[in-house]
């Protein structure tokens, strides 16, 4: 129980200075983090459409108010941003795209996509109408 | 579960060697269910979000009527269930990389596991109601 462990162990992150690649790294898992959370307000929607149209009505209510529409542009941003760069994940998964050059050109792809569907989303609804 | 075969690995600690421990055999389940939730979910949620953005009105009837098609419904359905189990396996996956403390640990595994199924039994339950009732 008590030997040495000699298996390699992670640096500690301070001493790195923040880049384009680290960050989009973490920022795909707290938007993923983030969306779960949307998960489950969405799932409490649909019950709530089925068993309780009081409740349904405050939630819709809560998502009027200037909160509740910033709520929706942060989690509309935080979708196509997981959206975009999940499926660069999946384009490593199959083994493409790992040249820096190329880590670089998806990277700055990812977030130009995700600015212009939230964008277009945003636009097209004039915030996502639930509320309305 | 314990096998011989690679008691060579380098990364391999000297407890689990001792112990025989190898590959648990189903280490990419998580992985490949992780990755196949994420490819349906693409045009899945694109649909949710444009239906979302374009019904005219998410007024309770008229949210209810909608959903209440039999394959606006499903499609629903679909969504979440694939939603609900890929936010599942992602949590669990941040949970046991930042999450030291074992009882701490266990406990939030547990939860995030309770939450989704219900989760989505609630939103099963609502669909079939709406379906069937109006
Ligand atoms: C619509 C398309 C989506 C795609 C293409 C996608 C893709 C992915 C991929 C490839 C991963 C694995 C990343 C890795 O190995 O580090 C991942 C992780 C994750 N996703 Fe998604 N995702 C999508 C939607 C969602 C939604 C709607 C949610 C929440 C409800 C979500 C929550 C998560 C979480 C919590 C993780 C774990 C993050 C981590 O381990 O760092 N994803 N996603």
């Amino acid at each position: 129980m008590s030997q040495p462990n000699t298996r390699p162990l992670s640096p500690h992150l301070q001493v790195y200075r923040p880049q384009l690649t680290s960050v989009l790294s973490i920022s795909h898992r707290a938007s993923g983090v983030f969306l779960s959370a949307g998960a489950l307000v969405l799932s409490l929607l649909i019950y709530a459409l089925a068993f309780d149209a009081p409740l349904y009505e405050t939630v819709r209510g809560l998502f009027n108010t200037t909160i509740g529409q910033g709520a929706l542009c942060l989690w509309t941003f935080a979708f196509f941003y997981h959206f975009s760069n999940g499926i660069r994940h999946l384009f490593w998964d199959m083994g493409k795209g790992f040249s820096l050059p190329n880590v670089y050109i998806s990277g700055y792809a990812v977030l130009a996509s995700a600015l212009v569907l939230t964008t277009i989303t945003l636009g097209y609804g004039h915030y996502v109408n639930i509320g309305q | 579960m314990s096998t011989s075969a690679n008691k060579d690995t380098p990364l391999q600690t000297p407890l689990g060697r001792v112990r025989g421990l190898g590959s648990a055999k189903s280490g990419a389940h998580h992985w490949i269910y992780q990755r196949l939730t994420a490819v349906l979910l693409i045009p899945l949620m694109l649909c949710l979000v444009a239906t979302l953005v374009t019904l005219p009105s998410l007024e309770h009837g008229e949210a209810a009527a909608y959903a209440a098609q039999p394959l606006v419904a499903l499609t629903l359905f679909f969504t979440m269930a694939a939603m609900l189990y890929h936010a599942k396996l992602g949590l669990t996956v941040v949970i046991e990389d930042y999450v030291h403390c074992a009882c701490v640990r266990i406990g939030m595994l547990v939860a995030v596991k309770i939450l989704a199924v219900i989760a989505i039994s609630a939103v099963s339950l609502a669909l079939i109601k709406l379906v069937i009732a109006g």
